[in-house]
């Protein structure tokens, strides 16, 4: 009887724990859209589309990357950067304090110094 | 029975326990520009939290194009208060350390410059002697402001027990033990050609500030002639220099940010003479506009570069 729960215990952990691993593991690439700090959304980039936000901006999911289509911000930069590209900077909308990053950066370093204008 | 339901009690508070231990990320605007701020283990949320509104202070009190800033304040008469004073006796010493290739008092020439405005165009001799000779200069601590920040946050998360975190305060870059997977941190130095977030070497650290100046961040142009917003504070004009960026690694996160700005004005030979004498504390990396590369010993093992680079021995 013991052996039997403890088998039980042991079996449910160990399950519990792939699911755990495997969850956040699932679906294509994502980018992450934070305005003034925090995230607002998560992206699927692998589901093409446009994607409208409230502070004014369009997003355009194409490819399996993201770019901002159109935009009512006054300097335009964040349409001008283009897409989303591995180990390139995230998109920045000053204006509105916007970002688009990836989820997780495989460029292989933690971080760029001197990166930023 | 009992024995069956303490063990199931302690299975649960370990998988709960794993789950406390994580890592939190703040994205935020502070001092003009991007900063995230990345912290593992236990109370990461309440760490993050705290360091942004660390810095919010700090810009509250630094910014001197703010009227309401306290260095606002001293550069019209005010006496500054404590912390503020202690800093701005540091960024003199470091004036006089570098030979004045980094100085804090040019806030006139730097608005001369248009260096706040995005309309900017090269002033009249004149008017730039004048602001050198003027017997009365204010004080920019934007040269140090982002490193006092990183030293600042590290004191302060150190002291709350953190272990592993990453601050990225627009572009200086500083790490406080491994990062979370127990490995040494890697950080990318910003190739000035490339597209923003590429790099052309990278370096391997625990517990240091990265910090790069270069005249690419910010520049403007006029009669085809290029302008960097370096200011060499001995000529009240932007840096004549033979480097595209020059690149501080350092345990002191104040001194990194303004011996990036200093070594940049001075070029690789007065900065590789400079670095004979403060080996102690610093090392660095300066990309020559030639393209070749110069790297001080004490980071040269943990090093990679995809250009020709030369060591610099004591």
């Amino acid at each position: 009887m013991k052996t039997r729960y403890w088998i039980l215990i042991f079996c449910a952990v160990i399950l519990l724990c792939t699911a755990l691993w495997l969850l956040p593991k699932s679906g294509g690439d994502r980018a992450v859209v934070s305005v003034v700090g925090k995230p607002l959304l998560t992206l699927d980039l692998s589901a093409d589309g446009q994607i409208p936000l409230d502070c004014g901006a369009v997003l355009l999911i194409e490819n399996g990357t993201v770019c901002v289509l159109s935009n009512d911000c006054p300097d335009q930069v964040c349409v001008r950067h283009g897409i989303l590209t591995r180990g390139g900077a995230p998109i920045v909308c000053l204006p509105k304090r916007l970002v688009i990053r990836w989820e997780k950066d495989r460029s292989g370093v933690d971080a760029v110094a001197g990166a930023m204008p | 029975m009992k024995k069956f339901l303490i063990s199931v009690l302690c299975l649960l508070l370990c998988i709960f326990s794993g789950c406390a231990a994580r890592e939190d990320t703040r994205t935020f605007f502070c001092m003009d520009t991007e900063m995230s701020v990345s912290v593992s283990g236990a109370d990461a949320e309440r760490n993050t939290l705290r360091a942004e509104n660390e810095l919010y202070r700090l810009d509250a009190m630094l910014d001197a194009q703010s009227e309401s800033s306290e260095l606002y304040a001293f550069n019209h008469g005010a006496q500054p208060g404590g912390e503020l004073s202690a800093l701005i006796a540091r960024s003199r010493h470091f004036s006089e350390e570098t030979s004045r290739a980094f100085d804090p008092e040019i806030l006139e020439l730097m608005a001369l410059w248009g260096y706040f405005h995005a309309d900017a165009s090269v002033p009249s001799e004149d008017t730039v002697s004048e602001a050198l000779h003027a017997a009365q200069k204010s004080t920019d601590l934007g040269g140090i402001a982002k490193g006092y920040a990183a030293e600042r946050l590290r004191a302060m998360l150190t002291e709350n027990g953190v272990r592993s975190a990453i601050l990225n305060l627009g572009g200086n870059i500083a790490v406080i033990g491994k990062n979370p997977s127990g490995r040494p941190w890697v950080i990318g130095l910003q190739d000035p050609s490339g597209a923003p977030g590429s790099f052309f070497a990278s370096v391997r650290l625990c517990d240091k500030s990265v910090v790069t100046s270069g005249g690419y961040e910010r520049y403007f142009e006029q009669d085809g002639v290029r302008y960097c917003h370096i200011l060499d504070p001995k000529t009240g004009r932007p840096a004549q220099t033979d480097l595209l960026s020059a690149t501080i690694v350092s345990a002191q996160d104040t001194l990194a940010d303004a011996y990036s700005t200093a070594l940049y004005v001075m070029g690789s030979a007065r900065a590789a003479e400079f670095w004979q004498s403060h080996a102690e504390d610093f090392d660095f990396v300066l990309l020559r506009q030639d393209g070749t590369v110069l790297v001080t010993e004490g980071i040269a093992a943990d090093f990679s570069c995809e250009l020709h680079y030369e060591v610099l021995q004591k």
